[in-house]
């Protein structure tokens, strides 16, 4: 099985055993919000801020295969000329004590082969794999921003 | 001597970096001086529009109204979002009688996917009555970009996606077919807004 498809089985078992509100063991999500998509969207973007207590690295994310057919670490760069890219990331750092965010014109949680529009109101599901925390499994509000 | 008041520190220090970053001096606006060639009035792209026939559109706002043109793809998921999203909060703020004076136009700089049949829906997410702006060549494209100062590439990659880059500025365009004013990704509502009213009033306008 690949990664992606452990963690989208991780994202439905903790779910089910924790109840979605699984304790983050060092690290902590806050402020996570996913961009409501408009109709017809094949991608979406996820925000949050994430804090290690005693440093660790994000090595990995993984939505519901009936929201997403893939998640994947985003940074959108500028190049020489001035236009800005999207690339992909392989794991991201947490030093200790300091948040890291993902924010819009910033890093985001891409979501790929979106299957249906998000609408503003409702809720996804997120796997996060940490080298150290384990997977935390994070309810992610969808917003009209 | 008494420690200036922090609010006298942050506009000393808005002004100083005005001065240092170039932007609209005289003129009251807070985003980017639009480049010297500033007329784009002369530029023709196809606009799209469903269950119609396409027909041209020139980068020239209707009289006394302003054009909010943008460079961007429908697949987009953070800056055209962002940047679209940021408008619609600015226009919210504005007396709607002045927001129906701002047009969007949209260009698609991702001529692999953004149909009119992506691109409408994806635009009346965010504003009424967009415009939106499909390129019918590379060369069409590189000749509007050119005028704005703008650059963009799309290329499929070997996920069969599409990787798109674009510069990502936002340009205020008056019913001369003039930038007036350019503004940066990320440049939030409020700042849309001080600028946009300032384009629409009377004064600006003449």
């Amino acid at each position: 099985m690949s990664r992606a498809a452990v963690l989208a089985c991780a994202v439905a078992l903790a779910c089910a055993a924790a109840g979605c509100g699984a304790p983050a063991r060092g690290v902590t999500v806050s402020g996570a919000w996913a961009r409501s998509t408009p109709e017809g969207a094949t991608v979406a973007a996820v925000y949050a801020t994430l804090r290690s207590a005693a440093g660790d690295t994000l090595t990995g994310v993984a939505v519901a295969a009936d929201v997403a057919r893939a998640a994947q670490l985003h940074e959108t760069v500028r190049d020489t000329a001035g236009r800005l890219a999207m690339r992909e990331l392989a794991s991201l750092p947490l030093p200790a004590g300091r948040d890291v965010a993902f924010e819009p014109g910033g890093r985001h949680i891409m979501l790929l082969g979106v299957a249906r529009p998000l609408p503003p109101g409702g809720t996804i599901v997120l796997a996060l794999r940490f080298a150290h925390a384990g997977t935390i499994v994070q309810r992610v509000p969808v917003r009209e921003i | 001597m008494r420690p200036r008041p922090p609010v006298a520190r942050t506009l000393a220090a808005l002004a100083l970096a005005c001065a240092l970053a170039g932007c609209s001096g005289g003129s009251g606006l807070q985003g980017e001086r639009p480049p010297a060639a500033d007329y784009v009035g002369a530029v023709t792209l196809t606009e799209a529009r469903p269950g119609a026939p396409d027909r041209p559109f020139t980068f020239r706002a209707a009289p006394g109204q302003l054009l909010f043109v943008f460079f961007g793809y429908a697949n987009c998921p953070d800056i055209c979002p962002m940047t679209l999203a940021e408008l619609r909060k600015a226009l919210r703020t504005l007396p709607p009688a002045d927001a129906r004076r701002v047009r969007v136009a949209f260009v698609t700089v991702d001529p692999y996917r953004d149909s009119a049949s992506v691109l409408v829906p994806f635009l009346a997410t965010f504003v009424d009555s967009a415009h939106a702006l499909v390129p019918r060549s590379q060369g069409e494209l590189a000749r509007a970009e050119s005028a704005f100062g703008a650059t963009s590439t799309a290329a499929r990659n070997a996920q069969g996606g599409v990787d798109v880059s674009h510069t990502g500025l936002a340009y205020a365009v008056d019913d001369q077919g003039r930038i007036r004013v350019q503004w940066d990704f990320g440049t939030k509502s409020a700042t849309l807004a001080h600028d946009l009213r300032l384009l629409l009033a009377p004064r600006a306008a003449t």
